[in-house]
């Protein structure tokens, strides 16, 4: 039989183990160790971050690698998570910056050895139209398209990209703009094929 | 014809992602212009065409991958988002490097930052200044950096801060740390801000940092400082209080320094006399009554002084007071003469101004000697009586003053209270000196009646740090050091949570919480502690691998391992106790080199016995090596002095080196002081500073711990974790 002062202990969230607990509850108990918080944490966000991070990276295969860093990473990341805000959002912000630190990455492997190709598109759509967005999105070069997804699809503002990519707002609107009249001239070439 | 002219592309996607409405020239365009339109509703096919989230295919082995990753322990830095929000720095300036250089050469102040860009132990360092250098009270402070190598390819930097004000109490009890301004790069490659000292802040503590808070200049763990001035550019009084207090706990020779400091500044005032009293009885011990016949006469010189005057602030007069108790032992008459002088002076101020800080301390200490006497000399009745006084005080203005809370809570623990008012001085002492609640709440639970009140804080408190909270983090630790001395400051808590519950009987909620408490990390005495609730539980085989973890570590005796195998092997066989011992040794090398570090050393170079000199790599010759700074003006270095025979011996036994460094005079006098307290191993005298300065080493006895590559892999650790540290690296080598 519990006694009361047991059940005091019990009542403490961070104290038992479960599934059902909400994102901030799991990630406190990652941080403190409990690896089992992390598959909970996976299995809710893995998708919408594998969506996020192939529309910036342009390939699934590279988005896989960056979802698998950050859940790899997360529990050392967690130590400096501040609960001001949802955890998903926090989650697809680090997302994103590891995306982008990857990006680097491999635009300086680019630069030593040139022959590497970007992977080819692999969209789960079987929506047409959406299909075609999305490869064109994967066309634009580099600076476009992170630019596009991060105000297009994940709402940010210019100042916030600016802030992420280290240029300047006005940098991020032309950015932008261009993304979009590029697009516009991408899909009406694959309309004429 | 305006009307006539298209929107831009610009303009197209601003106003169809919402960044902007649509100016009323757009919107009469816009209703004119098909063009526009479908380029307006095309950016907004393509927003929400984008926005669809869609369940993208997973890789069943996906996570599966990640699981592997991070059994093997890879650790990935990942690029978290910045945890506060931005600061803009209000101008630039274009003088401010003339203007600072002219300064710093103009003046040997000891508040000027000293530069240095050496790769050390204790992290990096650049060069920080501020301007002005001698603030006045609220004054607005431009600061230039000039960052090391780590952290200059930021185009931001945080500049933390822990600010005091005349409140706040000696070392960092309850005083939090916050970012105070942003650092931001110029085209010159310096970061430069400014900010604006609060009216009531004295003094402040600074450090720089990376947007992630994952790389720390703390100046080799002195800080930045900076005091508030007064017109003629001296540093105010109570700013030099502050500073003192400040470096309390983090260097003590500083902070008797810092007191030296102000009794040479303010001569006059007896209550800066007070304090250096005090740092020579703990610097000094018996020997500071040497300086006993000097305060006398200093006592007397500033009597004579202080009553000629018609008008004496009260922080002299309480400080008179103060000054008389301290060194009036060795001279009644004196004594007697100050107190009787001076405490009518001092009750008829304090009733004449409530609201003086000064009187509102001096009446908290009044009603603590009224309570429980000179020392703790009251007894229970007397401080029953002042327990009402004391609460209707604290409601009145008392609250005023932090320092009120500790003062109540000392009468309520005498009157032996064992209900509301011992709580309530509890919870406002626990507010005030956040970092001794888990004392406070233990203390409680030996109250019967409070036990479930205590255990109920200590759960909160428990949860509290698990929590992150950066003002709780030190300016010199990064926030992975940070949550990591939070998580096992909360597995403290969580040990004493286990000794209340198997105090009260309750075994199972005992070693559950026993249980989180050694969850990580390595505490031989947690482990004791979980092995004796798991027999009281009968569970001898968990108990068992328990007193393993006992068994193993280097600092446990010959005969209490030998008493630990003896009952093991009876209760389950030679085999399976080998087979824990195994277990136990790794998880103290998992654990302990989980929490390690990984910092290169400059050559450290510092003198043998005989005057010769010797270099600390070569003294290590590639085996694991603890150093240990000591010193002779220090009871707690004094005593573990006496340990260093025997840790050198088990060091040795392991193919380790012990390196007892101090920065004393190497004379004769300290070398007897070493031997007659049974030193025997070789010393090494550094007064130059340079491996003080490498190890970022500023208080004593501290210990840390290399590699056989020479890599400091456990700094600032203790006595009681050398020996496991040490083995778990020696065990890690090739």
């Amino acid at each position: 039989m519990r006694t009361p002062t047991a059940s005091l202990l019990a009542n403490d969230p961070s104290l038992n183990p479960g599934d059902a607990y909400p994102d901030d509850v799991l990630a406190a108990r990652l941080r403190n160790g409990d690896t089992a918080a992390m598959g909970s944490l996976f299995r809710r966000h893995a998708h919408s971050l594998i969506h996020l991070a192939t529309a910036l990276t342009g390939s699934p295969a590279d988005a896989e690698d960056v979802v698998q860093d950050v859940f790899v990473g997360l529990q050392l990341a967690l130590r400096g998570y501040v609960e001001q805000g949802a955890f998903a959002a926090w989650l697809r912000s680090v997302t994103i910056r590891t995306a982008l630190a990857n990006q680097r990455r491999a635009a300086r492997r680019r630069e030593v050895s040139p022959d590497g190709e970007m992977s080819s598109v692999e969209a789960p759509s079987n929506d047409l139209q959406r299909l075609l967005l999305r490869d064109a999105v994967v066309r634009l070069p580099d600076d476009m398209r992170v630019v596009f997804v991060l105000k297009v699809a994940e709402g940010y503002s210019h100042a916030e990209i600016a802030s992420l990519l280290g240029i300047r707002a006005g940098t991020s609107e032309v950015r932008l703009f261009r993304a979009i009249r590029l697009l516009r001239a991408l899909l009406a070439e694959s309309a004429e094929c | 014809m305006l009307n006539m002219l298209h929107l831009s592309e610009a303009s197209v996607t601003a106003v169809a992602l919402g960044d902007r409405e649509a100016t009323g020239r757009e919107r009469n365009h816009l209703a004119d212009c098909t063009a526009c339109r479908g380029r307006l509703a095309e950016v907004r096919m393509l927003r929400d065409e984008m926005r669809v989230t869609e369940a993208a295919p997973v890789s069943p082995t996906l996570l599966h991958r990640i699981e592997s990753r991070v059994a093997t322990g890879e650790r990935i830095i990942l690029p978290v988002p910045l945890p506060f929000a931005e600061l803009t720095p209000r101008r630039r300036f274009g003088w401010f490097r003339v203007a600072a250089a002219v300064l710093l050469v103009a003046s040997a102040s000891i508040w000027l930052t000293p530069r240095s860009t050496e790769l050390v132990a204790g992290g990096t360092s650049g060069e920080l200044h501020f301007l002005p250098l001698a603030p006045r009270a609220g004054d607005t402070v431009h600061v230039e950096y000039l960052a090391p190598p780590q952290l200059a390819r930021d185009t931001a930097l945080v500049l933390r801060g822990r600010l005091r004000t005349r409140w706040d109490r000696a070392y960092a009890s309850g005083t939090h740390q916050q970012p105070v301004a942003t650092l931001r790069r110029g085209s010159d490659g310096r970061f430069r801000a400014a900010f604006r000292m609060p009216d009531s802040v004295l003094y402040g503590a600074f450090a720089v940092e990376n947007s992630l808070g994952s790389q720390v200049d703390s100046r080799h763990r002195r800080l930045w400082e900076l005091m508030v001035h007064d017109a003629a550019g001296k540093p105010v009084f109570e700013a030099l209080v502050q500073r003192e207090n400040d470096l309390m706990g983090r260097d003590m020779r500083l902070a008797f320094a810092t007191a030296r400091d102000r009794a040479a500044l303010y001569p006059d005032r007896p209550d800066a006399w007070v304090n250096v009293r005090f740092h020579e009885q703990i610097n000094f011990g018996q020997d500071a009554d040497t300086a006993l016949a000097a305060h006398h006469a200093r006592l007397g010189r500033l009597n004579g002084q202080w009553r000629g005057r018609p008008s004496v602030p009260f922080a002299v007069v309480d400080g008179m007071l103060s000054y008389g108790r301290e060194v009036g032992a060795g001279d009644d008459s004196l004594q007697r003469a100050v107190s009787a002088h001076w405490r009518p002076i001092q009750r008829r101020m304090i009733d004449s101004d409530r609201m003086d800080p000064d009187a509102i301390r001096a009446h908290w200490w009044h009603l603590n000697d009224l309570g429980i006497g000179p020392r703790g000399s009251g007894g229970a009745n007397s401080a029953r009586a002042v327990l009402p006084l004391a609460e209707a005080f604290w409601r009145d203005v008392g609250s005023r003053d932090p320092s009120g809370a500790e003062v109540g809570f000392q009468i309520a623990r005498q009157a032996r209270d064992s209900g509301v008012a011992r709580r309530t001085w509890i919870d406002r002492f626990a507010a005030v000196a956040p970092v001794w609640a888990e004392g406070l709440y233990r203390g409680m639970a030996d109250e019967p009646a409070l036990r479930r009140d205590a255990l109920e804080r200590l759960i909160a408190l428990s949860n509290t740090l698990l929590r992150p909270d950066d003002s709780r983090r030190a300016l010199e630790l990064n926030r992975a050091e940070g949550a990591t001395k939070d998580t096992a400051r909360a597995q403290r808590v969580f040990g004493l949570l286990g000794d209340v519950y198997l105090e009260g009987g309750d075994t199972a909620s005992g070693r559950q919480a026993l249980e989180h408490a050694t969850a990580s990390g390595w505490d031989v005495t947690l482990f004791r502690k979980v092995a004796v609730a798991e027999l009281a539980l009968g569970d001898t085989l968990l108990a068992l691998a328990s007193f393993a973890r006992v068994a193993v570590d280097p600092a446990t005796s010959a005969p209490t391992v030998d008493s630990l195998a003896t009952t093991a092997r009876r209760l389950v066989g030679t085999a399976r106790w080998n087979s824990l011992l195994v277990d136990a040794v790794q998880t103290m090398r998992i654990r302990l080199l989980a929490r390690a570090v990984h910092q290169r050393l400059p050559d450290v170079a510092f003198a043998r016995e005989s005057g010769a000199p010797a270099v600390l790599q070569q003294l290590s010759r590639g085996r694991v090596t603890v150093v240990t700074f000591w010193t002779t003006c220090c009871g707690a270095s004094e005593s573990q002095l006496r340990a260093l025979d025997t840790l050198s011996s088990r060091l040795a036994a392991m193919h380790a080196v012990l390196i007892p460094i101090t920065d004393d005079q190497l004379n004769a006098e300290t070398l007897a002081f070493a031997k007659v307290r049974g030193v025997s191993v070789p010393l090494y005298f550094d007064r130059s500073g340079t491996a003080r300065v490498a190890f970022s080493s500023w208080s004593v006895p501290e210990f840390f711990v290399l590699d056989a590559e020479g890599f400091v892999r456990f700094q600032h650790s203790s006595l009681g974790l050398v020996l496991a540290q040490a083995a778990a690296l020696q065990k890690a080598s090739p």
